[in-house]
């Protein structure tokens, strides 16, 4: 009975809903006027004349001109018969009621016009051109971009880490050029992390990017490199924007960035500011900038490791851990007089500190005892860096160019160290300054379609006065007076050369010739105890490589030759080396490759005491206790398999590692007050071994991307503490890690996944320890509609030894913004650590002992922001 | 007896074309398939009033589908790809709501012509619009063979026919892709032709000339079926003993995703 009733109700529902959605409908016939014939395959449409005058209802008279249309969408509308060869007749019909059904009735005449020719030019949203693929941006875009590294992240194939370094596949881009230019060099995350997206109308990725132009369609190049092309109306006026924010709760929390460019005409200009109190240092990237030859050398190894250390775990995002503030401001002038000619100068400032603060626990296994250190450290790091580039471009005919750059830095770094242990406190108060510049010139000339030549000098000279103070139970950030203090310099004088010769060769080879010479005169002093020394080296190399339709080899030869002489030995040294490697490659298809190669390294066989902490390894003086090991020799095996692309639903890249140390010198890194590990060691025959898979398979029923990675690595490691033999043991470690990552278009978003490694370590007495990690994380981006957007990521971190410690593993951070006025003005907000994470905690255990890592968190932190367009 | 009903539709697409076909376009299209790269074929669309052809060609050689892709996974699963690069040309006739069709004979050098129902598409309407080189166009979407599609399309240019097989619309299509962009078609060229009857006529009777089976849809897709399995088993008698080989033609990218 009960079932009859709600079946009753249920058609009487119906019925109702039925009923309220009755629709106009219109029918009728199509006839020829001029003849009365009926006229079919004529085009009726239907469009509504109110709001978007969209089309509402459509259809094809038949074979007897007839024409229906049902169901119409609309009350107000306009009819639209068109058919090739007639004139087009139009009919408007309003006031109808729902339940309508019109009879219409058209004749429509025949037509003298003819249409003409049209070309059609379609925007594709991805173009192909030679070597080039273009990217719309309108395509990819999303409405909530900011700056371009959140356009690029929405590009298929394109990612951008936390730094605004730019990868493309596992692939780092070598920079980032604006309509053609390029402002920041090799420091082009000043443009990912701060150049607006708004104005962006193509993104342009140059596979083969060469660096040098003459160079262009010669060189073999994997190389890659982003151009941005701007829509026209940026192209002829300053644009730019900023951010404001600040933290409601905390005082000095707060962000204030800007970046303004303009390219128009002669003087091109990017102007970047950044400063901020959330962790965020901008000035790895202008390092890059110098040349790694001019890098500082340190006598105060222990206190350098110290403050070089990583502020947190290399599993988590660095600005959860850190307290600072980062004062960056940036500027690129280019200036163009004629296309001959082409000056760009950089100018950088960047002052930035953090602070960061960790807890080290170990359990030492030292040659008789065990030695049980705990310790807390409170560490502050300041630099201030100054550098002007100058590089100047001249082409004074068709395939000549002479180039130079002219580079100047200023830099200084105060790193205080406060350690708490159960001995009492003791400060750690390091600090360097440090000047100097550089001068390249260079000569480049094509010779032909296959032939290039390049001839540069460079001049490069830096000091560095170095200060390093010890004191014992110091309050606060003051040292007492009976601190124990120490001087040190260091001076580099830089004199180089380098001729370099391509060819292609007839036989579809590439022949490449390069010869040199440097010469490298460095100073040490700590104290009243001072070293000078030189080392002079020439090289030449020799690489030669073919290529078929599929299948490629190369062969490359090194010898390079040491000599020069310390001011600490009356004889000199004079030692020869020679390397060699051997590469081949097999392409299936465009996308199924396979590449091996084998490569014999001989590093120069040299280790010479300069004085108590430094070596002379090699080519030039590096610290001891560096944690480098400098491998006299090495063989090393490498195979690589990709099938798949990028576009396609499977992409499955693994690589086969394995590098076998004929010899080695250890330089170990744990230099105490109370014990030492030795500082050099000659071992043999130790190697390591890797094989890493990564699968992407796409899911197009969910428009989901499941990626499932998987490693195993091996390696025999050579230890040894306060003297003892040094002797091999073996690490041996796995891991495992599966996401998934959804596509979809509308408003919700996630990525879920985790990953977990077991390091399994087995010493020289056969004591076996195992550890494991694991990270689960889910993260959500649910943007409501263009102007509401919001993300929230969540983490769960999980490991044999966090039950000791009190810290949670949960970790909680979101973003919101409310886009007020498209394209002018939004509001912000970013939450971070909200669960209020304390600590996250890092344990390792090996011959040495057991060595923990406490990691203290950066506080909870709300910030609320305002970002406006120029 | 279909070579029979071959030469009679000819014949009767002939006759039709001759009465009606007093105006028609040329439309040249660029293809673009993203199955596994970026392959670009140059195409035509004849229209007219009730009748229409569309040609396309890879603007590259390989005309032959062949398996360009073939992996053993970890478990013995055997996969490959092909890449459908057969076809020549599509006759689509309104009145006989029927298509033919020109495909490779799966595993064979030869051709032959497919014939099947011309498809009614379930175009929705989605309002937006914009202009495209001076024409005003809507967009609407629909699902196809597998797909769902997105076009732009002008009632401006009054054609029913659409590259490929999307045809339904009030007006001609001036882009086209599918949700995952692995199919794209874009306009280049719009002129007027008036000569698809006899170019209709000249595809037809050359086809019959040089002896084209026919088959319908649902046998070409049958004959593929068993072109994939018999590849199978070639390949599994080739493998040693203990080596497992499952053969999936789940992977095989085509525009049309018939269930095979």
């Amino acid at each position: 009975m009960i079932y009859k009733q709600l079946l009753w109700c249920w058609i009487l529902i119906l019925g109702v809903w039925v009923g309220a959605w009755g629709q106009v409908s219109v029918r009728g016939k199509v006839s020829i006027r001029e003849t009365g014939e009926a006229l079919q395959s004529v085009s009726v449409v239907a469009r509504s004349l109110v709001g978007d005058g969209g089309i509402v209802g459509f259809a094809h008279s038949d074979e007897n001109g007839f024409y229906v249309i049902d169901d119409l969408g609309a009350d107000v509308f306009e009819l639209r018969f068109s058919a090739m060869g007639y004139e087009v007749e139009r009919h408007s019909f309003s006031g109808l009621s729902q339940d309508d059904r019109i009879i219409w009735d058209v004749t429509m005449a025949v037509t003298s016009k003819k249409m003409e020719a049209v070309i059609i030019e379609v925007q594709k949203p991805i173009v192909q051109r030679g070597d080039t693929v273009i990217f719309d941006a309108a395509a990819f875009a999303k409405g909530n971009e900011r700056v371009l590294a959140d356009l690029l992240e929405h590009i298929p194939g394109i990612r951008v880490d936390d730094q605004g370094a730019v990868w493309v596949g596992y692939q780092e881009i070598k920079k980032i050029m604006v309509e053609g230019e390029d402002f920041f060099g090799s420091n082009y995350q000043t443009l990912s992390t701060g150049m607006p997206a708004y104005p962006i109308e193509k993104v342009e990725l140059l596979n083969r990017f060469t660096e040098h132009k003459l160079k262009q369609g010669l060189e073999e190049s994997d190389q890659k490199a982003l151009n941005i092309v701007l829509k026209s109306g940026y192209k002829v006026k300053w644009f730019g924007n900023a951010t404001l924010g600040a933290e409601p709760v905390r005082a000095g929390k707060y962000e204030i960035a800007a970046d303004l460019m303009d390219v128009e005409g002669k003087f091109k200009t990017y102007l970047n500011m950044d400063l901020n109190s959330l962790g965020k240092s901008r000035r790895a990237s202008m390092v890059q900038l110098m040349d790694t030859e001019s890098a500082v050398v340190s006598p105060f190894s222990a206190a350098e490791t110290m403050f070089s250390a990583d502020s947190g775990p290399q599993m988590q995002r660095g600005d959860r851990f850190v307290e600072g503030a980062d004062r960056k401001l940036s500027k690129s002038l280019i200036f163009a007089p004629s296309a001959k000619l082409k000056l760009n100068l950089m100018l950088f400032y960047d002052d930035d500190r953090d602070d960061w603060q960790m807890e080290l626990h170990e359990l030492l296994n030292a040659t008789d005892s065990v030695l049980i250190r705990k310790e807390g450290y409170f560490n502050r790091r300041h630099n201030r860096m100054g550098l002007t580039n100058l590089n100047m471009q001249f082409e004074p005919a068709e395939g000549h160019m002479f180039k130079s750059k002219t580079l100047g830095h200023l830099n200084s770094f105060q790193g205080y160290s406060v350690i708490t242990s159960g001995e009492g406190d003791a400060n750690w108060q390091a600090s360097n300054k440090r000047h100097g510049y550089e001068q390249q010139f260079e000569y480049a000339w094509r010779v032909n379609a296959d032939q290039f030549l390049q001839i540069d000098a460079r001049i490069m000279e830096s000091e560095s006065p170095q200060w390093l103070v010890y004191g014992v139970r110091a309050n606060s950030l003051h040292l007492k007076q009976d601190s124990v203090s120490q001087s040190g310099y260091y001076g580099l004088r830089f004199r180089g050369w380098n001729a370099h010769y391509l060819r292609n060769t007839t036989n579809g080879g590439q022949l490449e010739l390069k010869i040199g010479s440097q010469r490298h005169h460095e100073v040490l002093k700590v104290d009243s105890a001072a070293e000078n020394h030189q080392v002079d080296r020439d090289y030449f190399e020799v690489e030669h490589n073919r290529k078929w339709d599929r299948f490629s080899i190369s062969g490359r030869l090194l010898g390079k030759h040491l000599y020069g002489e310390l001011s600490s030995e009356e004889k000199g040294f004079d030692r020869w080396t020679l390397d060699a490697g051997l590469k081949s490659s097999i392409a299936f298809d465009d996308t199924h490759r396979l590449t091996g190669s084998y490569t014999y390294a001989s590093s120069e066989p040299m280790l010479l005491d300069l004085h108590q902490s430094m070596l002379l390894a090699g080519y030039r003086s590096r610290r001891k206790g560096t944690a480098h090991y400098n491998h006299t020799s090495t063989s090393t095996w490498v195979i690589n398999h990709q099938a798949g692309g990028w576009s396609s639903d499977f992409l499955v890249n693994t690589l086969f590692l394995a590098v076998l140390y004929h010899q080695q010198i250890g330089m170990d890194t744990w230099i105490y007050q109370d014990f030492s590990v030795s500082e050099k060691i000659w071992v043999k025959g130790s190697y390591y071994i890797s094989i890493q898979s990564t699968m992407d398979y796409y899911l197009k029923p969910i428009s989901s991307n499941l990626k499932l990675e998987l490693s195993t690595n091996q390696s025999r490691l050579i230890s040894a503490l306060n003297g003892s033999d040094p002797g091999p043991s073996n690490l041996t470690s796995y891991r495992i890690g599966l996401d998934l990552k959804s596509g979809f278009n509308g408003v919700f978003n996630f990525h879920v996944g985790g990953h977990g490694n077991v390091a399994i370590f087995r010493g020289k007495s056969d004591t076996e320890s195992r550890n494991y990690f694991g990270l689960c994380f889910v993260d959500f981006a649910l943007n409501l509609n263009e102007r509401i957007q919001s993300g929230i990521n969540f983490e769960w971190c999980f490991s044999n030894i966090m039950d000791h410690y009190t810290g949670k593993p949960y970790l909680l951070d979101f973003n919101f913004r409310y886009l007020v006025i498209k394209n002018k003005l939004s509001f912000g907000a970013v939450g971070k650590n909200l669960l209020g994470a304390s600590a996250f905690v890092e344990s390792w255990e090996d011959e040495r002992g057991i060595l923990t890592s406490n990691y203290k968190f950066a506080g909870r932190m709300l910030l609320l922001s305002m970002n406006f367009r120029i | 007896m279909k070579k029979l009903l071959l030469f009679l539709l000819s014949a009767l697409l002939g006759s039709q074309v001759l009465c009606q076909e007093k105006y028609g376009h040329r439309i040249t299209y660029e293809m673009v398939l993203n199955f596994d790269g970026h392959q670009v074929y140059g195409a035509e669309l004849f229209v007219g009033q009730l009748d229409a052809m569309f040609l396309y060609k890879l603007n590259d050689t390989g005309f032959i589908a062949e398996v360009v892709q073939s992996e053993v996974g970890h478990d013995g699963a055997f996969s490959f790809d092909l890449v459908d690069t057969t076809q020549y040309f599509i006759v689509s006739d309104w009145v006989g709501k029927s298509i033919i069709h020109k495909e490779q004979i799966p595993g064979e050098q030869r051709f032959c012509l497919v014939e099947e129902q011309m498809p009614v598409v379930q175009w929705q309407m989605t309002g937006e619009s914009r202009m495209i080189q001076g024409f005003s166009c809507d967009k609407a979407t629909g699902s196809f063979a597998g797909r769902h599609y997105t076009v732009w399309f002008t009632d401006q240019l009054p054609v029913r026919f659409g590259p490929w097989k999307l045809h339904g619309l009030p007006g001609l299509i001036l882009e086209a892709y599918d949700d995952d962009r692995e199919v794209e078609f874009y306009a280049k060229t719009i002129a007027p032709y008036s000569g698809l009857d006899s170019k209709l006529d000249d595809f037809l009777i050359r086809s019959q000339m040089a002896g084209y089976s026919v088959m319908d849809r649902v046998e070409y897709n049958n004959k593929f079926k068993v072109y994939l399995d018999n590849l199978g088993r070639r390949m599994v008698t080739k493998f040693g003993r203990g080596f497992q080989v499952k053969v999936s033609s789940s992977d095989i990218k085509t525009i049309e995703r018939n269930d095979l």
